[in-house]
């Protein structure tokens, strides 16, 4: 039983010579020394002749394991050797160590929340619609109700390319576009960049708005308010209280702003919400019957119901972004977080 | 909108409300308000003043109007004689101690008043240089704390909301229109200020004549004369009102023509009316040429049309815009002509736009000021003057009033409130409050319908519909029931060309995040210099940028995807990798006016050194094959085959170390590669920086198939391996193919394990390659003896084909 022995004696040498070992030649060497065409392992089945014919098969078998346990080893040691440290034994484990970097994918937080927001809607049974960026002021301003000179074009100083075509202010030219081309039911969400002539801490002359759209038979304020309400109990957690308050939009009427009770103070008050416990989600409203004469739809048949909010606010509010403009910086700090 | 609770009480004698009530039943009522700031003004220069309380009050034995009081300022007892009509037993004053200081210098000393020696003084506002105020000394809230300096005192002197008043309502631009609202809101009493006027001077018609010759454009003009009157500071009152709802102090006159315009909404404009040539006033459009300095002192070239006031010779004002700087009020002036008028709000709209100019006047005639409210205005603004800058008011006052309108009637259906809102609300509510509104509704025979007249103030009501909002608005938002409509299945709908758009962008935005990219978004206006770095087209420029450096609509997602890296370059980072999904624009040639959007997606990628790491490095640097094999996954994630990579420059990327994506070798859908040498100088980058751009629209269009199963067979098959020696110029592609098919049938994949060339035992024109060959049999276990006979196949055909040397 000479050559169980030897094997035996094989396997620690390689071990031996293993925890010496660093440079990638060592690891070639001790390869070459113990399973070459002339190492020590064919040199033991060289001599599979001196034994008796019933062993053979065992002996064989033996080593070959060991030969496939010793390439194992070496190429184990190898690599560890290569990714510039020796094999970790028991007794030095610290998982406190940091894991290995491997290069994360990031999404970007605008793009977290246009998810979510879209999640929601397309549950509510909203369907995606898309509109260019670059509008013509008929469906940007005159078939919202917004005539040239009218005062609410003040509220949206805007881009122009010519006279005639501007840089949407608003997704609210989706709306248009669908209704012209399809007849109700019509349940439409419009998500997308718009842009405004304006740059602060809360201002950027680019942003991102998601609009939404539900025109049938017998829709109504109550019903405004009950999708609204679940849409921000859904974006902003079960708890969250909503109120409606009356505002103004050229393109619905009567018009509402949704306020959420506000994240950080809980309605106490504070200066994220200025003061008033509550703080604004998204406008909305009921469609103008003048949207209905443009697009062709008869006002006295159908009602429906429109809303919009900025992507940027709500994510501002999510995760408690004080400055609106680190969104289009893209340094990696801010990005890293999200 | 600032709004000065104090001047909103003068409307509201009864409001009891505290300011945050009042903020909520504003704000519930559509005019939102966005702070709620006390005024806290302390009065300067007064020290050694402290509150104090009175806790006896005698008759003066030897005045009647003078009493004898006990005042504890919390240390000790003071006797003081005071004059005030109002000091009484356990009320809480200012109080100044022997030898505190007043403003204006005033030092308060021991007196002896009608032979009663008074240590101190009770204190008026007036004297505490607060306001004008000396009716009577100051009383103080009973709770406060006797004894504490007066300068430390929490007094609210007055609260300013900041109400966003929208452009639909410019009838609450102003106090008296807050104060309606509040009335019809809160149920609190509405008054109108009184105004009583003496009209002591001349005739007016003997002073100023008046001419409409614009009625369009000027449907009201009224005007007031005063002489005599005395130009200067206004009072502190006047100065301390206009101060908090931000406005600047000029002199009497104007003080109180800014003051009416934001109490009651009407601008008014104040001439010097001995500068007014003839004492003509004209009410009329431009003429080709006509100019007017105005009070900016800037000489304005008036378009021809633009609705102006002028005297018998030359323009005097840019109507409802801005007064001329020769007729304007000054120290000398001593005569003023008043004018208080209604313009067209699309005249105005006009002349601001075309002049380019805008104030607080012209924001609200391009809005509508109520054309009935022209005359109360100015006789309050009259009265104001002759209290404040004295002179007499001429007798009468002008009027014309050409384009006088009947109130605007309206009809609402009761059945259409349900429709709507999905409450009803009983015509009894409707008709309250429309009645609380000025609306003066009648309801019809048949109880169907409510008729109502629309009240000057409120030319935003054209509509029904617009009815049903006053309800809901008046009522509450809050009272009407949510419900939740019933979900309906729409096959049309579902089908949306956008959705699959949107989906397969979101899948490629999950294929490369997946890589380690950060999606970065930036803005989609950039400099001309930068676009044309990465694009040839015909740039799309903004007529109106916002800045340099957004001058164009990006042509290319890559500036933006450079710039990041730049950016955080110079912050130490030094493994980038990002990513944009977004659209870029060009004009269409040849299509006039045409523009193109596309959707796109770019990525790219720098490495200054390996990131360090406590287990040794990864990659040195990034490669071309690198770029290629992301973009591989990409195309792979999308199951989209039959992409193929072709060396052709293309703008901003390195000849030669950069290529086009091509899918069913015609079809453009994309750009990669090594970003130019200069690109990289010119920003400054120093790693090698690898980018790829793709149009997405064109990858939808075409289509992308979903993914089909093969079925592998169970059993296992074999890979052996080929070495050989090849010339450079044979490419990978084709000599895989060979290997491919040299036998279809078993051979299933070749993939290449080895590659170099350039060392030593190798001619400078050949390259070494290894392909590891994957061979497998649909039926049975394959024999190496099977396999060796395709082997051998392989070796020769790759010699024949390209001359391969084959190596043992």
């Amino acid at each position: 039983m000479d050559w169980e022995k030897k094997l035996g004696e094989l396997e620690s040498q390689v071990t031996e010579l293993l925890a010496q070992a660093g440079k990638p030649e060592d690891f070639l060497q001790i390869k070459q020394r113990f399973l070459g065409k002339q190492g020590e392992i064919s040199n033991l089945l060289k001599g599979i002749r001196e034994i008796p014919p019933e062993s053979r098969p065992i002996f064989g078998q033996r080593v070959n394991q060991t030969k496939q346990l010793l390439e194992d080893r070496i190429a184990e040691a190898a690599r560890q050797a290569e990714s510039g440290r020796a094999p970790d034994s028991g007794e030095t484990l610290d998982l406190t160590l940091p894991g290995v970097w491997n290069p994360p994918g990031r999404i970007h937080p605008i793009s977290q929340v246009l998810d979510e927001i879209r999640e929601i809607l397309e549950d509510l049974g909203f369907l995606i619609a898309e509109g260019p960026e670059i509008e013509t002021d008929y469906y940007n301003f005159e078939a919202l109700n917004i005539p040239k000179g009218h005062p609410a074009r003040e509220m949206q100083d805007s881009f122009y390319i010519d006279e005639e075509v501007v840089l949407r202010t608003q997704t609210s030219p989706v709306q248009i576009r669908v209704m012209e081309k399809q007849k109700p039911p019509l349940r439409i969400y419009a998500p997308g960049r718009v842009y405004r002539r304006d740059m602060d801490v809360s201002h950027t002359p680019m942003f991102h708005q998601v609009e939404g759209l539900w025109v049938d038979r017998g829709i109504t304020f109550s019903d405004l308010k009950g999708v609204l309400m679940l849409f921000a109990e859904q974006l902003f957690g079960e708890d969250t209280p909503v109120r409606f308050r009356p505002s103004f939009f050229p393109f619905t009427e009567p018009s509402a702003e949704v306020d959420i009770g506000c994240r950080i103070c809980r309605g106490e008050g504070c200066r994220v919400c200025g003061n008033s416990g509550w703080l604004e989600i998204l406008g909305a409203g009921m469609v103008h019957p003048g949207l209905f004469r443009r697009v062709g739809y008869d006002p006295a048949e159908f009602t429906g119901f429109a809303f919009g909010l900025g992507v940027e606010r709500i994510a501002m509010l999510k995760f408690g972004i004080n400055d609106i403009r680190l969104f289009f910086e893209n340094d990696l700090r801010f990005l890293k977080q999200f | 909108m600032k709004i000065s609770l104090n001047i909103l009480r003068k409307f509201l004698p009864d409001l009891r409300k505290s300011p945050g009530e009042i903020a909520e039943a504003l704000t519930m009522g559509g005019l939102e308000v966005e702070g709620i700031i006390p005024v806290r003004d302390h009065p300067s220069g007064v020290t050694g003043v402290v509150v104090a309380q009175v806790t006896l009050v005698e008759k003066h034995p030897g005045a009647d109007r003078l009493s004898v009081c006990e005042v504890n300022d919390g240390q000790v007892i003071h006797r003081v004689v005071c004059g005030a009509p109002n000091v009484k037993a356990g009320m809480k004053y200012p109080f100044a101690r022997i030898g505190a200081k007043l403003p204006a210098g005033v030092e308060i000393k021991k007196a002896k008043i009608r032979g009663i020696e008074s240590s101190g003084m009770l204190l008026s506002k007036a004297e505490l240089g607060i306001s004008d105020d000396h009716s009577g000394i100051m009383e103080l809230p009973p709770d406060t704390k006797i004894g504490i300096d007066f300068n430390e005192l929490e007094e609210d002197i007055d609260v300013i909301l900041e109400v966003n008043v929208t452009p639909n309502r410019p009838d609450c631009l102003n106090h008296l229109g807050i104060a309606r609202e509040l009335s019809v809101l809160s149920g609190a009493n509405f008054v109108l200020p009184q105004v009583i006027l003496n009209e002591e001077g001349p005739d007016i018609l003997e002073s100023a004549r008046v001419g409409i010759l614009a009625p369009e454009a000027c449907p009201r003009y009224c005007g007031r004369v005063i002489s005599g009157v005395k130009i200067g500071e206004s009072p502190v009152w006047l100065k301390e009102d206009l101060g908090r709802i931000g406005q600047r102090s000029i002199n009497n006159i104007v003080d109180v023509t800014n003051y009416v315009l934001f109490l009651l909404g009407q601008p008014l404009h104040a001439f010097d009316l001995s500068r007014i040539q003839g004492r003509e006033v004209l009410i009329r459009e431009s003429r080709a040429g006509e100019k007017l300095v105005t009070i900016d002192h800037v000489e304005r070239e008036l378009p021809p049309g633009t609705l102006m006031i002028s005297d018998r010779e030359r323009p005097i004002a840019l109507a409802g815009v801005m007064g001329g700087a020769e007729t304007e009020v000054r120290d000398e002036t001593r005569e003023v002509f008043l004018e208080s008028a209604w313009f067209n709000p699309l005249a105005i709209r006009q002349s601001s736009r075309m002049m380019k100019l805008a104030s607080e006047s012209s924001l609200r005639f391009a809005r509508g000021v109520d054309p009935e409210g022209v005359a109360l205005a100015l006789d309050y603004a009259a009265m104001l003057i002759l209290q404040i800058a004295g002179g007499k008011l001429a007798r009468g006052k002008v009027d014309s009033y050409p384009g006088k309108r009947p109130g605007e009637k309206l009809s609402l259906d009761l059945s259409e409130i349900r429709r709507v809102l999905g409450d009803p609300v009983p015509s009894e509510e409707a008709a309250r409050i429309f009645t609380s509104l000025g609306f003066q509704p009648e309801k019809s025979p048949d109880g169907n319908r409510i008729d109502v007249t629309v009240p000057s103030f409120r030319q935003d009501l054209k509509e029904p519909v617009d009815l049903i909002e006053e309800i809901a608005r008046v009522s509450g938002y809050g009272k009407i029931q949510p419900t939740w409509p019933e979900l309906r299945a729409d096959r049309r709908s579902l089908s949306a060309p956008a959705k699959k758009s949107v989906n397969l962008e979101r899948k490629a935005r999950d294929l490369i995040s997946g890589q380690g990219f950060a999606q970065i978004i930036t803005y989609s206006f950039i400099s001309p210099a930068e676009n044309q770095v990465f694009t040839a087209d015909n740039e799309l420029r903004i007529a109106n940028p916002l800045s340099e450096g957004m001058e164009v609509m990006r042509g290319s997602l890559l500036p933006g995807l450079i710039n990041t890296v730049v950016h955080n370059l110079r912050r130490k980072f030094n493994d980038l990798r990002f990513f944009e999904l977004g659209r870029t624009f060009r004009r269409e040639t040849g299509k006039g006016t045409e523009i193109q959007e596309t959707n796109r997606a770019a990525g790219v990628i720098a490495r200054v050194e390996p990131p360090e790491g406590w287990r040794g490095l990864l990659a040195r640097e990034f490669d071309l094959y690198h770029c290629k094999g992301i973009l591989e996954n990409i195309f792979n994630g999308l199951s989209l085959e039959n992409i193929s990579f072709q060396e052709k420059p293309s703008q901003g990327f390195e000849p030669g170390f950069s290529g086009r994506i091509v899918l069913d070798s015609q079809l453009e859908v994309g750009r990669f590669g090594r970003i130019a040498e200069s690109v990289r100088k010119k920003y400054e980058i120093q790693p090698v920086v690898f980018a790829f751009e793709l149009d997405l629209d064109t990858l939808w269009a075409r289509g992308i198939h979903s993914k089909k199963f093969v079925a592998f067979p169970r059993h296992p098959g074999v890979e052996w391996d080929i070495a050989f020696f090849v010339d450079n110029s044979v490419t990978y592609d084709e000599i895989r193919k060979v290997i491919l098919q040299s036998d279809p049938n078993l051979i299933k994949d070749a993939r290449l394990i080895d590659l170099y060339r350039g060392k030593e035992q190798l001619a400078v024109d050949k390259k070494s390659m290894a392909f590891r060959i994957y061979y497998l049999s649909p039926d049975h276990t394959l024999t190496d003896e099977e396999v060796r006979a395709v082997h051998r196949r392989v070796a020769e055909n790759l010699h024949q084909k390209f001359s391969a040397v084959i190596r043992e």
